[in-house]
């Protein structure tokens, strides 16, 4: 077993871990955060999709030891003093979610491309258009939802920002 | 899968060290967006997994003169965002922009794309029309530099030896006025490996093709480039006859397999559409 340190969601936290696990296993086993899950277990579907350092990657397919020392954001991170971030509030406005598998995922790839967004001088005053959160969004897949409430959400939360 | 010990050395010093404790049966992993599927799948079993994510030598885009050094262990994402890619290698930045989803681009290098050496790998044909060369480093730190053309052995493989890793790619800017394109053929609109995949640089004078280099992927063993359609198309008009011609030409040059993702015969003619349309949009983006 080896020693792990790194930020969760925004608390500093200690964990013990086997070498080859990946980060999805040890969220879920270790500190029982469930939002994240293991749809296809290959980098295709995005319901384990968390944020590293601001990037949203698959927490499937990436090592748990490459977060040592590094800042790790999952669904459960979003809420704020008991709010729903303005994300979630949009999804739950927009009817932008059904069955609920892909949706940690979806909020967080939703997530690292709006804070981008924000964080991009360039790209701060411009509007957030439909083909950029299709493209952002490529690597989640819903298979309720159809989509359209998920783009409207995230169009919504983005006029919030 | 397989329990592997897991490396994470910072220097390719501490690297080379790494793999030298257990020659056998240990890998280098980059983004490990192919490695861990194969993993997963237990198409490999190594004992050790050295990554070479936390290595800075291994990490940037730098412009030298007129050539381009990207690091094997830059993003496909840094790729993407980065201003000199989107000014200098548009062909570069229309691949790695639609390649897999933001997830996986967050991770996944262009070392390990190259290194993977898939037949339909989308960043291998537009380092072709650039004229790519490969950094390969040695656990003596010797350097050796290879054409990328050189560096393919087959599918899946590369000359690549087991004391040596890939430390970047130099690419040549292409002459003022020239304009390129990488165009992919996909079955679904994202989320999707190139059917095929068709690279072009071109220099027009005159509306007389002055110079011309086109790769085609996923229709060979190799990414490759197309000389003899080049060949053909240097010091001519692009008019849409010399087009259709140079089509049929480099259906001579490639060798498409019936798989998964389509139809030989049907690759065949996207070649030849995508010849021109890479062409056309070469052309267009050349001269701004």
């Amino acid at each position: 077993m080896t020693k792990l340190t790194f930020t969760l969601n925004g608390d500093q936290v200690e964990t013990w871990i086997e070498e080859h696990e990946m980060l999805l296993d040890i969220l879920r086993e270790n500190f029982n955060l469930l939002g994240a899950r293991e749809g296809c277990g290959m980098g295709e579907c995005g319901a384990c999709t968390v944020l590293v350092n601001g990037l949203n990657i698959n927490s499937c397919l990436f090592p748990a030891l490459e977060v040592e020392g590094q800042m790790v954001e999952t669904v459960e991170g979003l809420q704020n003093a008991g709010k729903f971030h303005p994300l979630q509030q949009a999804f739950l406005d927009n009817g932008a979610s059904q069955c609920g598998f892909c949706t940690p995922g979806m909020l967080m790839s939703a997530k690292a491309f709006l804070d981008e967004k924000q964080t991009n001088p360039k790209t701060v005053a411009e509007i957030v258009t439909e083909a950029e959160i299709k493209r952002a969004l490529a690597g989640n897949l819903c298979r309720c939802t159809g989509y359209f409430q998920i783009i409207d959400a995230v169009k919504a939360a983005a006029k919030e920002q | 899968m397989n329990h592997f010990n897991y490396q994470r050395p910072s220097s390719l010093k501490e690297a080379f060290n790494a793999k030298s404790n257990f020659p056998e049966n240990s890998l280098f992993v980059a983004g490990g967006s192919d490695i861990f599927l194969l993993l997963k799948k237990n198409i490999i079993a190594p004992d050790q997994l050295i990554s070479l994510r936390s290595i800075p030598e291994l990490k940037g885009i730098d412009k030298t003169g007129s050539r381009i050094i990207i690091g094997s262990g830059t993003t496909i994402r840094e790729i993407e965002k980065s201003e000199l890619i989107q000014k200098y290698c548009p062909a570069l930045y229309d691949a790695v922009s639609n390649m897999a989803s933001v997830q996986i681009r967050n991770v996944a290098t262009l070392g390990g794309n190259i290194v993977n050496a898939s037949p339909g790998a989308d960043t291998a044909a537009p380092l072709l029309i650039y004229d790519a060369k490969v950094i390969v480093i040695n656990s003596q730190f010797e350097e050796r530099i290879v054409p990328l053309s050189n560096f393919f052995k087959g599918p899946k493989r590369v000359h690549l030896n087991k004391n040596e890793l890939v430390k970047g790619f130099i690419l040549e800017i292409p002459a003022i006025g020239s304009g390129s394109a990488y165009l992919k053929f996909m079955k679904r609109k994202a989320m999707d490996l190139a059917n095929v995949g068709v690279a072009v640089q071109l220099l027009i004078e005159k509306d007389i093709c002055q110079d011309i280099k086109i790769a085609l992927a996923t229709v060979a063993p190799t990414s490759i480039r197309a000389v003899k359609t080049e060949a053909f198309l240097r010091g001519k008009s692009l008019t849409e006859a010399n087009l259709i011609q140079a089509g049929e030409i480099a259906a001579t040059e490639i060798s498409p397999i019936d798989d998964f993702r389509g139809k030989a015969w049907h690759k065949i003619e996207v070649v030849k559409a995508y010849i021109k349309r890479a062409s056309i949009l070469a052309k267009e983006r050349s001269n701004l």
